[in-house]
């Protein structure tokens, strides 16, 4: 008898230390929703070097008793994925993702054509138009209220630059970080769907027909110039944005200066794979079911398509008016490259140029917009850190 | 509606701030331009002066090829692409407007050894 009631009280206590004890209903849909994630980024390939990283920390982190993500307590050392998320909550992560970048960008197409760097301005409009929209969601719905600092989390979702989003929702509200970067890459996976019927309804055929001339070929002094420059131009005018420009710019340095080849493969190869795993595991880890399953998730959802739409609508207006002002020289197709995400958005405006007029190479054209659009946008971020960061 | 206000300053401010930052940053590169051109100007006046001598824009160019409705769009482009770099010219200053495909005019004797 006494050895069936052992028996019978250890599988009680396995059980109640077992993750099905604590598993409630919305774990469950939490790890649905992960696994829906998991789906696009493998099936689909929407961005899967960062939604699979994230939909798996999503997905541990919603498994009860697991504690990945648990702090310190008692004595006790705290989850794995919680002392990896300090890189994110310290916003050490995303400026070293932006070394790497930097690594990798030529900014040859903007030095070249410096006028181009305002269509990188333009489509940051779309960010201040998800902030406003943000902020006036309450009047419309009235069970959805953000904050202001969390309106500027979601309207930087309209920069379409990921380490971006998640520097300033980091700084400004950690708790939108799960939804605000799924928001952000599920967008940028869905630039060339997005994109072009806003190009089209925008433009004449006319407009988009435009050959622009060839660009004039830049030195290598000013190539290296171009890093060191901006990088003390900004920090000057806007020290919050120091972080983002200034690691972006060191990363270009090491490229440009072609003395440090080792530096560069690092930085754009090995580095910045690892920090990507690190970054995307921890912020999916940050979607727990508490903060996933609000209202606010759909409202985030809403706005991110509004603030890349308008951003996209931003930079093309902004491009008719320099295809007026320059005399027809300025196919308008190219501002909508202005939001980042790089290289994606320059290569749907030399598509859609291309449909038009088969022989038209609007590429490297939209390459200086698409750069500008990296600097604008971390610009942007560092204007909304000085407004609403503590 | 405080708040919108307030909002709306933000975006005021933000979207001023990002342009005057990148309009000063658009005009320090135009001074690259300048630095860049400084010491080579003669070169770059011979250049533009060699461009000028050049024959007006090929404007219509008939390349013998069979017009294949599969392909088209991409041949275009590689044509163009083609005819710029033998004018030594660059691609904008052409138009492709039609080719078509001329028979196979060599000899019968060179498909003798296939």
């Amino acid at each position: 008898m006494s050895f069936i009631e052992m028996l019978l009280e250890t599988m009680r206590d396995l059980l109640a230390e077992s993750g099905f004890a604590g598993l409630t209903f919305k774990h469950v849909i939490m790890i649905v929703i992960s696994l829906g994630l998991m789906y696009l980024a493998i099936k689909k390939e929407y961005e899967p070097l960062l939604l699979l990283p994230i939909s798996f920390g999503m997905l541990l982190t919603n498994l009860p008793a697991a504690g990945l993500m648990a702090e310190p307590a008692n004595g006790e050392v705290g989850g794995i994925l919680y002392y990896l998320y300090q890189g994110v909550k310290l916003g050490i992560f995303p400026p070293l993702i932006f070394l790497g970048v930097g690594a990798m960008t030529d900014f040859g197409p903007l030095i070249a054509n410096p006028r181009s760097i305002l269509l990188g301005a333009a489509a940051q409009l779309g960010i201040f138009f998800a902030f406003l929209g943000a902020l006036g969601l309450k009047y419309i719905v009235p069970f959805i209220n953000f904050t202001g600092a969390e309106a500027a989390s979601i309207g930087i979702i309209g920069g379409a630059d990921g380490p971006t989003a998640i520097y300033l929702t980091s700084r400004l509200a950690p708790h939108l970080l799960g939804p605000i970067a799924v928001a952000a890459y599920s967008y940028m996976a869905l630039v060339p769907i997005i994109q072009p019927p806003i190009m089209r309804a925008l433009t004449t055929k006319e407009e988009r027909m435009v050959k622009m001339e060839q660009l004039r070929p830049v030195s290598k002094t000013e190539k290296i110039l171009f890093p060191i420059i901006v990088t003390i131009l900004v920090s000057l005018i806007l020290p919050s944005a120091a972080p983002l420009v200034g690691m972006l710019m060191l990363g270009n340095l090491f490229r440009e200066s072609g003395v440090v080849g080792k530096l560069v493969d690092t930085a754009s190869n090995a580095l910045m794979y690892i920090i990507t795993i690190f970054l995307g595991t921890t912020v999916g880890a940050t979607a727990s079911a508490e903060n996933f399953l609000d209202p606010k998730t759909l409202g985030i959802i809403v706005l991110g398509l509004l603030a890349f739409s308008v951003g996209t609508a931003g930079g093309v207006l902004f491009g008719k008016i320099m295809y007026r002002t320059s005399g027809g020289k300025v196919n308008p197709l190219i501002g909508s490259a202005g939001v980042s995400a790089v290289p994606m958005a320059a290569r749907v405006s030399q598509k859609v140029g291309k449909e038009e007029n088969p022989t038209n190479f609007l590429l490297m054209h939209a390459m200086g917009p698409n750069v500008a659009g990296v600097i604008g946008s971390a610009v942007v971020a560092g204007v909304l850190l000085s407004i609403f960061g503590a | 509606m405080g708040d919108l206000t307030h909002g709306l300053m933000v975006t005021v401010i933000g979207m001023g701030i990002t342009f005057i930052v990148l309009l000063v940053l658009s005009y320090v590169l135009d001074l690259f331009r300048i630095l860049s051109k400084g010491p080579s100007s003669k070169k770059a006046d011979a250049e533009e002066k060699a461009e000028k001598i050049k024959p007006e824009p090929v404007e219509n160019i008939s390349i013998a090829e069979e017009t294949n409705s599969k392909n088209d769009l991409e041949l275009v482009a590689v044509i163009t692409a083609a005819i710029a770099a033998s004018l030594n010219t660059t691609s904008d200053q052409l138009v492709v407007r039609s080719f078509r495909r001329i028979g196979n005019r060599s000899s019968q004797w060179n498909n003798l050894f296939y």
